[in-house]
């Protein structure tokens, strides 16, 4: 049970749990003895020391995790008796349930459940009479056990009523998460490429948008702050302002993994979004109110190519202009001039974006850069990447007296075919410019377009091939991946696999249950869940019982023997003694009419209708009267135990 | 390496008080066969199945605050399996039909092997059953698959007559030890038992002294029948002196014949002694004319059992014995 947190835990933790298993297995084979109490107990403050030690803090969950598992371990060092067995298997569960605050993958919960088969096999194997070698007896029944809960779990899964949290411990997680930060400093977007880790996916209701319209926008970057791009406080927008001529509106569900930042990517204008403590920024971005611990489900609707016909406040206006004084002197009087020769502003964009393409090279390698950072790229490098581009594409726009800001996400995304959605991972990172046109809102400009037109066209990868051997890492294993055909193929596969469980199992809250019984119950409310949780949870139940406990009975009998043994349950509470019994149903029925005359008529009902079907082969005795009869007659018994115990 | 056992729970008994014993017989009534049935089994979870329960909601409740929808699915999955545990329990026992196959009768304070037959009727293998009288707890657990079992197990009756051992306890947690199901069975069984046999060899010979109230009143046997030779604890008085003048050496008078010697064997002749002690003087006397071959009569305050000899007579001394002034005697 252990084994999934063995590359999480502290080294030293591994190596004494796997030390604990060792001589615990050691002492079954009857090769040492138990150890004294001191010893478990030096084990565990020895255990408890590291542990401050490692974390510091008792505020971690990782802290109280680790510790569980270190006493579940050490608890290995005191077994003993059957009951320590037990305690441990129930432990076990626990266990079970801290793997799932780390990962919550396909192939995680398969190891887990699995794991807890052996638990529960274990506990069979404990508690059979040991007079032979069970072999695999107990896991099969196990299993059998296992498949006859599954039904009950998928139906409290589906219906019971998802609460929300009584309080909060933060997850705090010891690996970092790459992502987007909200700093841009030139380089950072580079190292990010270099991952190949999962940013998210996303389904589209229709046919998703050509790999080259899919700017995945996640954080405006309007300040410019020591030498780099920083979020800032931008003034909002004035409300109602904004006048939206939607063009073209798509609906799609994005499933983002654990971020750095509290921003959600969305594509271009976001009409509406629902998920978890998300919220519409003024500026048109998603914010969510803490940054993403958990893989989190959105769903979203965005105009593509929407026209905004309002106007930038004045405020507004300053903010998108304002530079640094004295930074950059030369980018400076470029934008200046700039402004003089070029009178219009489409004039102003299409002179840098004409440089960019004659003069520029996009790199992996863009080196280091010196000094001002801006000027070292435009005049001397000349060399860079979309973080370059950007950067200084915004600059010069600000500097020619264009309102312009970066915007820092994802471009393009990989389509999976098996599983109909697009795969968006960190080295699909990107960096572009945002200017304001009067009368069209904000238009997305990426000089990068311009200069690798291949990235922006055919993703990464194909930018990544055209300079063999620039991009390292594990982004560039990937795409080597990519060349090896059907094994390619397979992983396209098992990643379809893995984002409909992360889709279906792993964010399935209380949007997504009430989404999904109101297709099956329009108009279900959430105080109607309970209820019907409850309903369908008996009803669940009420089948496993009747498999399990009235078949074995019943199975293989004939109708008639049916009859027979329900006459014989009844006859349980009045002729309890096996003799007389033994003398047959005539006597059976003289007993009975002695002692309760009442029932007896109703028995001797049956017992007439039996016995003529039987050995008279009277036609105008049914089966069916027979069964009403037995049936009429047990609940005539049933009422009369129900008085006698009142 | 073997595990120390779970112990049954002994807090049950405290509930057996006498108005549970009677909802009892009404509940599971007396009866020499016994089927297994929902009506006359009962399950509770064990202190392991309440800590399942308490680890189902601590699960939950991290499931919820974390909104981890995999914790949800691990608290359906042990709710789940807490009722198939409680099913599979119940499951082992149900169907199964018990019988007690020897008249038993053994003596008070001494262990009476008892056998039960055990058979399933539902043709299902039930495992890790235990089986046993409270008083006297076995944790040793056994099997019955289609053949059926024999289980012997022992009791101690603790007075003379009709000595009912009272309900055994049929129990088990297989297969996971999450609930217990158990049953009271009552087999409707009495076991004869006698009252402990009490050595009175002195006593013996100070009534035989008596000629006409003793214990030991000879019908003809004052004549010689034979002599032998003398051994190391014989009565003096019964050396033939004449004989032994005659022959040189000491020659007693035997009185050990076969068939020749038959006597009365009386309560009354006991006095002075506790009712129990008296009554298992008798056992011991009987005990010992059987084993000599000798013939005797009893005489328990007038109820007479004619002078005979044989097994059968010493059957019937015996059962005479062990209910006398028992109640519906």
């Amino acid at each position: 049970m252990l084994a999934p947190h063995g590359l999480r835990m502290p080294v030293w933790m591994a190596l004494g749990c796997l030390a604990i298993g060792a001589f615990t297995l050691a002492r079954i084979q009857g090769h040492v003895k138990l150890p004294s109490k001191w010893v478990a107990i030096a084990a565990v403050f020895l255990g408890w020391g590291l542990l401050w030690q490692e974390y510091g803090s008792p505020m971690a969950v990782e802290f109280w995790v680790d510790l569980l598992l270190f006493m579940y371990t050490a608890k290995l060092l005191e077994l003993d008796s059957k009951r320590d067995v037990s305690q441990i298997m129930l432990l076990s569960f626990f266990v079970a349930m801290t793997h799932f605050l780390f990962d919550e993958s396909m192939l995680q919960t398969i190891m887990t459940f699995s794991g807890l088969v052996m638990v529960m096999a274990t506990l069979i194997a404990l508690h059979a009479s040991a007079t032979q070698a069970q072999g695999r007896q107990p896991l099969k029944l196990a299993g059998l056990a296992f498949l006859q809960a599954v039904p009950l779990l998928v139906i409290l899964f589906v219906f019971f009523p998802r609460l929300s949290p009584f309080w909060t411990i933060p997850l705090e997680r010891e690996t970092a998460v790459t992502g987007l930060s909200d700093r841009l400093m030139l380089g950072d977007i580079h190292t990010l490429v270099q991952s190949d880790a999962l940013a998210f996916r996303v389904n589209f209701n229709a046919q998703p948008p050509a790999s080259r319209d899919l700017y995945w926008r996640t954080l405006v970057l309007s300040e410019i702050s020591d030498g780099g791009w920083a979020v800032g406080s931008p003034p909002a927008p004035r409300p109602n302002t904004n006048i939206l001529i939607p063009n073209e509106v798509i609906d799609y569900e994005l499933l983002s993994q654990p971020m750095r930042v509290p921003f959600i990517p969305s594509l271009d204008r976001v009409l509406s979004v629902e998920g978890d403590s998300v919220s519409l920024d003024p500026l048109g971005f998603v914010r969510s109110k803490r940054v993403l611990q958990t893989v989190s489900q959105f769903q979203m609707q965005s105009a593509l190519n929407a026209l905004d016909a309002a106007d930038l406040s004045k405020v507004e206006r300053t903010a998108y202009l304002a530079l640094p004084a004295r930074t950059n002197p030369l980018a400076q009087a470029y934008g200046a001039a700039l402004a003089e020769r070029h009178p219009t502003l489409e004039a102003r964009i299409q002179a840098v974006l004409a440089w960019y393409f004659d003069d520029f090279t996009y790199t992996l390698n863009p080196g280091p850069s010196e000094g001002d950072s801006i000027d070292h790229f435009l005049f001397e490098a000349q060399r860079g990447f979309c973080e370059h581009f950007a950067a200084s594409f915004t600059w010069v726009m600000r500097a020619a007296g264009v309102p312009a800001r970066v915007v820092l996400g994802y471009q393009g995304g990989a389509y999976n075919p098996s599983g109909n959605y697009i795969e968006v991972r960190q080295f699909d990172a990107h960096a572009w410019s945002e200017v304001w046109v009067q009368g069209e809102g904000w238009r997305r400009v990426d000089p990068t377009a311009f200069v690798a037109p291949e990235r922006i066209e055919a993703g990464m990868g194909a930018a990544a091939a055209g300079m063999d051997g620039l991009m390292t890492g594990k982004a560039w294993e990937y795409f080597q991946m990519q060349s090896l055909g059907w094994l390619f193929g397979l992983q396209l596969q098992l990643q379809a696999l893995g984002h409909l469980w992360d889709r279906i199992i792993v964010n399935y809250d209380q949007a997504q249950q009430l989404r999904w019984l109101t297709t099956v119950w329009p108009g279900l409310e959430l105080k109607d869940l309970a209820p019907l949780a409850l309903a369908a949870f008996l009803l669940g139940l009420a089948v496993i019982t009747a498999g399990l406990v009235a078949s074995p009975f019943r199975r293989g009998l004939s109708r008639e023997a049916r009859w027979y043994r329900g006459y014989l349950n009844c006859l349980d509470g009045v002729v309890p003694d096996q003799m007389s019994r033994g003398s047959g149903i005539a006597r059976c029925q003289e007993i009975w009419q002695s002692a309760r005359p009442t029932e007896a008529a109703l028995a001797s009902d049956f017992v007439e209708k039996f016995e003529s079907l039987l050995y008279q082969e009277d036609q105008s005795v049914t089966p069916s009267s027979i069964s009403k009869a037995l049936l009429v007659l047990k609940v005539k018994l049933a009422w009369m135990r129900f008085t006698a115990w009142r | 390496m073997s595990w120390r056992s779970i112990d049954w729970s002994q807090r049950a008994e405290k509930f057996r008080t006498a108005r549970f014993k009677s909802w009892l017989d009404r509940r599971v009534p007396p009866a020499q066969t016994i089927r297994l049935s929902h009506r006359n089994i009962f399950i509770v979870p064990t202190r392991q199945g309440f800590g399942f329960v308490l680890i189902l909601l601590l699960i939950l409740i991290a499931g919820i605050n974390y909104q981890n929808a995999l914790a949800h699915a691990l608290a359906f999955l042990m709710l789940g399996l807490f009722l198939v545990a409680m099913l599979q329990t119940h499951r082992n026992l149900a169907g199964l039909v018990l019988s007690q196959t020897v008249p038993n009768e053994g003596v008070v304070g001494q262990k009476v092997s008892v056998a039960f037959q055990v058979q399933s009727e539902v043709g299902r293998i039930h495992d890790g059953l235990s089986f046993f009288w409270p008083t006297h707890p076995v944790f040793q657990s056994f099997r019955v698959d289609r053949h059926g079992a024999t289980i012997y197990r022992h009791t101690i009756p603790e007075h003379r007559g009709w000595y009912q051992p009272g309900r055994v306890r049929l129990e088990t947690v297989y297969p996971f030890g999450l609930f217990r199901a158990w049953s009271w069975l009552d087999f409707d069984s009495k076991i004869l038992s006698y009252p402990k046999p009490v050595p009175c060899d002195n006593l013996l010979r100070q009534e035989d002294s008596e000629p006409n109230e003793g214990l030991r009143s000879s019908i003809g046997t004052d004549e010689v029948k034979a002599l032998r030779d003398f051994q190391d604890g014989d009565d003096q008085r019964h050396i033939h002196w004449r004989a032994s003048a005659k022959l040189d050496r000491l020659m007693v008078k035997s009185y050990e014949s076969r068939h020749s010697v038959s006597q009365w064997l009386r309560l009354e002749a006991m006095h002075g002694l506790p009712m129990a002690d008296r009554l298992g003087g008798l056992v011991y006397l009987i005990a010992a004319a059987s084993e000599r071959g000798d013939a005797f009569g009893l005489d328990l305050k007038g109820q007479q059992l004619p002078i005979a000899s044989g097994p059968g007579q010493e059957r019937k001394a015996l059962k005479r014995i062990a209910l006398f002034d028992w109640p519906g005697y």
